[in-house]
């Protein structure tokens, strides 16, 4: 089927093998179903702010700081899983790190569930300083420590996870510079257009994952310090660059480790193979720096920062995310015109993802504008981009790569009723809650409020429905996943 | 906020710290329209200048998410 | 035989010169040379002694060095001892507590001589930037705490301490991603 190298695919044993497809299933089903529990708190906070459910405020930020938490503990584990299966076709690693890194994360998801439900904390998931410390008896300096502890302790287990990568794929091409094909990109090598995407998208994962870890463990440390010895009182606006570095970092990361799925599925759906060429690495190596260098245009309204971070990090943020996009849309669109593609419900996801990726681009942009800023920051613009990156960018990548492991292309069968209304319910579901939200932010509509002024209601209530629907999709979705998946053979 | 009054047509000039932990500074109009804002931040003062257009009651509103009590952060301002 | 003979009484002699009062006055007169040249200055000699051990004492301590766990584990034990401020102040005042730190600092390096090369590669890696965030969080916390931690050293001298910390961990970084960014060779060369 495809036609790229076979000799250069890294054979395992089929007890790895086998092992090694529970372990992606594993980390799919749990990464979803921790997706869908986190619409459903969307929806709840919705539905609370469009005055249809009641809702406490405590309840309503402990679960906000739940669902931001969540999903991007859900983005990670989730798009880690669709990396690693691909990954592991072209660098020999390790089940057992695999397994320890899932196994870490789910004992940080404890304690910061823990720390919410139990210890009441509701800080947000960004613990900006010094709030975690200053609850104003909310919650306890226990119940703040163990959520960032919770936090601390998934970044080890990332850490360990991306030093397997680091090691097998230092291993095999010698440098990160060459796996990220620049030695081709500088014409140092001649130019393979086998060189696996993955491989070059892994390489750039693991390069900024590992930096925003390490920022990471100082800034979280630091906050625990602070929690324990109110004395260290360290600078707020530095705690708050590492925090925005560390978060940002981390969740552009899951987009960029979940596009593989794209790279490696639709050439198996158009019989075309994914080739890699100069202004691909190109791409791929500008944005390891922009997806570092952006993040300060989260900090357009501290005016005490410098003029030169903020300026770079909006000229960066007019070009982050486009080279990749670039490339990727336009190698899509390549490689499904004129192919005869069969439309299952996979391709159509990726497909979609490729869409909701390149208009997500742009409410992010327009926000990154210091004068658009000026009266965007913080309003329910801010979430409006990030959902619609995530509601249709992220997860059709996630859910379509799920369909492929269930085994829909190897059936080739056409979709199933209950699969189109899925998607259909889910794609008007997740347009309707980005755009609702967006209109919000338009109106100066604040994000993370609980309470809703009379005239924000009516936004509220229709981003309630729209939510809905995105739950009521994703039902769909997960219950097939749920059927089809664990017996599913490897797709071939 | 001292003063709560300020005139219009002329440019103001808001000192923005916070005592506790983050929050925002956003100015609402009658409309509730967001005509500008800052980050208020512990240790820090960030100088946001703005000229009123026109007379009327403003809103002040927390837009940086600052605990249980985010929402009820509301105040007023009267440009004369 | 000969040479590792000679390198022993080398080592022993440069722990006795270490010992020597004057010495100890003159490098634990100030906290950076305290931490940052007699410590690691134990810590090598220690490191150094366990390169040279004979291999039938290396192969006894083999077996419960599994993996180079056991050593690791002590070594890091020992190591956030060291690292609590009221210790050094007590070892500067007190004369058992000195000589515990003449013993057990040079006995982390060798352990930890001993034992990294048997560390499984990944466990390496986070241990490493673990000791980098610790550069990185003391540095800050020595720069930003208003107190004193140590009753025998001026705030100054934290402050600057403080400064080489985040300076050292700085240097280390950029060494650190332009080697894996370039790769091996580089080093090699």
């Amino acid at each position: 089927m495809s036609t790229t190298e076979v000799s250069s695919k890294i054979e395992y044993s089929d007890s790895e093998n086998r092992n090694a497809l529970i372990a992606v299933k594993s980390h799919l089903i749990a990464g979803l179903l921790v997706f869908l529990l986190m619409m459903l708190a969307g929806l709840a906070m919705r539905a609370a702010q469009g005055t249809w459910l009641e809702i406490g405020a405590d309840l309503f930020y402990q679960i906000m700081t739940v669902h931001g938490a969540g999903v991007v503990g859900a983005a990670m584990i989730t798009s880690t899983g669709v990396q690693w299966y691909f990954l592991r076709q072209y660098v020999r690693l390790s089940n057992g790190v695999f397994w320890t890194n899932f196994f870490i994360f789910l004992t940080g998801v404890v304690l910061i569930l823990g720390s919410i439900f139990v210890g009441k904390y509701g800080g947000a998931w960004t613990f900006l300083f010094p709030l975690p410390a200053i609850s104003m008896g909310a919650w306890s300096a226990g119940a703040a420590a163990a959520f960032q502890l919770g936090l601390l302790i998934i970044g080890v287990g990332f850490l360990i996870l991306y030093l397997d990568f680091g090691r097998a794929i230092l291993a095999r091409y010698g440098s990160l510079a060459r796996a990220l094909g620049l030695t081709q990109l500088f014409g140092k090598e001649p130019v393979n257009y086998k060189h696996p995407a993955a491989v070059v998208a892994s390489t750039m994962v693991l390069i900024v994952n590992f930096m925003g870890i390490a920022a990471g463990a100082v800034v979280l440390v630091m906050g625990l310090v602070n929690l324990f010895y109110p004395e260290f009182k360290p600078d707020a606006l530095l705690m708050k660059n590492l925090i925005y570095f560390f978060g940002h970092v981390v969740i552009n990361a899951t987009i960029y480790a979940s596009v593989i799925a794209v790279y490696e599925l639709l050439p198996r759906y158009t019989g075309r193979p994914w080739k890699t060429n100069k202004p691909f690495y190109a791409a791929w190596f500008a944005i390891v720096f922009m997806v570092m260098g952006v993040y300060p245009h989260h900090l357009l309204m501290d005016f005490p920062m410098p003029t030169w971070a903020l300026i770079t990090a909006q000229v960066l943020s007019f070009g982050s995310g486009l080279p990749v996009l670039v490339v990727t849309g336009y190698g899509a669109l390549m490689i499904v015109y004129r192919s005869g593609i069969t439309w299952s419900t996979s391709a159509k996801l990726l497909f979609l993802s490729m869409f909701g990726w390149a208009a997500g681009v742009i409410p992010a942009i327009l926000d990154a504008m210091v004068t658009v800023n000026r009266t965007f920051h913080n309003t329910l613009w801010v979430p409006g981009h990030f959902h619609f990156y995530l509601l249709l960018g992220l997860l059709p990548m996630l859910i379509g790569f799920a369909y492929f492991l269930a085994g829909e292309g190897d059936r080739k069968e056409r979709p199933k009723a209950v699969d189109s209304l899925g998607f259909y319910a889910y794609l008007i579901g997740a347009f309707m809650t980005s755009m609702v939200f967006l209109a919000s932010g338009a109106n100066s509509i604040p994000r993370r409020w609980a309470v809703h002024l009379p005239e924000w209601i009516g936004f509220a209530q229709a981003g309630t429905i729209a939510a809905s629907l995105v739950v009521l999709g994703m039902l769909l979705f997960i219950t097939r996943a749920l059927i089809s998946l664990p017996g599913a053979n490897n797709p071939r | 906020m001292t003063p709560a009054t300020v005139k219009s047509g002329q440019p103001v000039e808001f000192q923005v710290s916070a005592a506790d932990v983050n929050h925002g500074f956003g100015i609402y109009d009658e409309n509730l329209v967001l005509i500008a804002q800052t980050q208020a931040m512990p240790g820090y003062t960030n100088k946001l200048i703005h000229t009123f257009d026109k007379p009327g009651k403003f809103k002040i509103l927390c837009l940086e998410y600052c605990g249980l009590a985010h929402h009820v952060m509301i105040t007023e301002l009267t440009v004369e | 035989m000969y040479p590792k003979a000679k390198q022993a009484w080398l080592l022993l002699a440069a722990l006795v010169i270490l010992a020597l009062p004057p010495m100890q006055r003159f490098l634990e007169q100030s906290m950076v040379m305290h931490m940052l040249v007699q410590i690691p200055a134990l810590a090598i000699i220690g490191w150094m002694i366990g390169k040279i051990l004979p291999e039938n004492w290396k192969n006894n301590i083999a077996p419960w060095n599994r993996w180079g766990i056991t050593g690791i584990a002590l070594a890091i034990i020992i190591m956030t001892y060291w690292m609590l401020p009221r210790v050094q102040d007590a070892a500067i005042s007190e004369w058992p507590v000195e000589l515990t730190k003449f013993i057990t600092v040079p006995i982390m390096g060798m352990a930890l001589g001993i034992s990294w090369p048997q560390l499984n590669p990944i466990a390496q890696g986070v241990l490493k930037l673990e000791f980098w965030a610790t550069f990185m969080r003391l540095g800050w916390l020595y720069l930003d705490l208003p107190d004193r931690l140590c009753a025998n050293y001026l705030l100054s001298d934290q402050r600057v301490f403080g400064q080489l910390l985040l300076l050292a961990g700085s240097i280390w970084a950029v060494a650190w991603t332009l080697r894996i960014t370039f790769g091996i060779k580089i080093i090699n060369n």
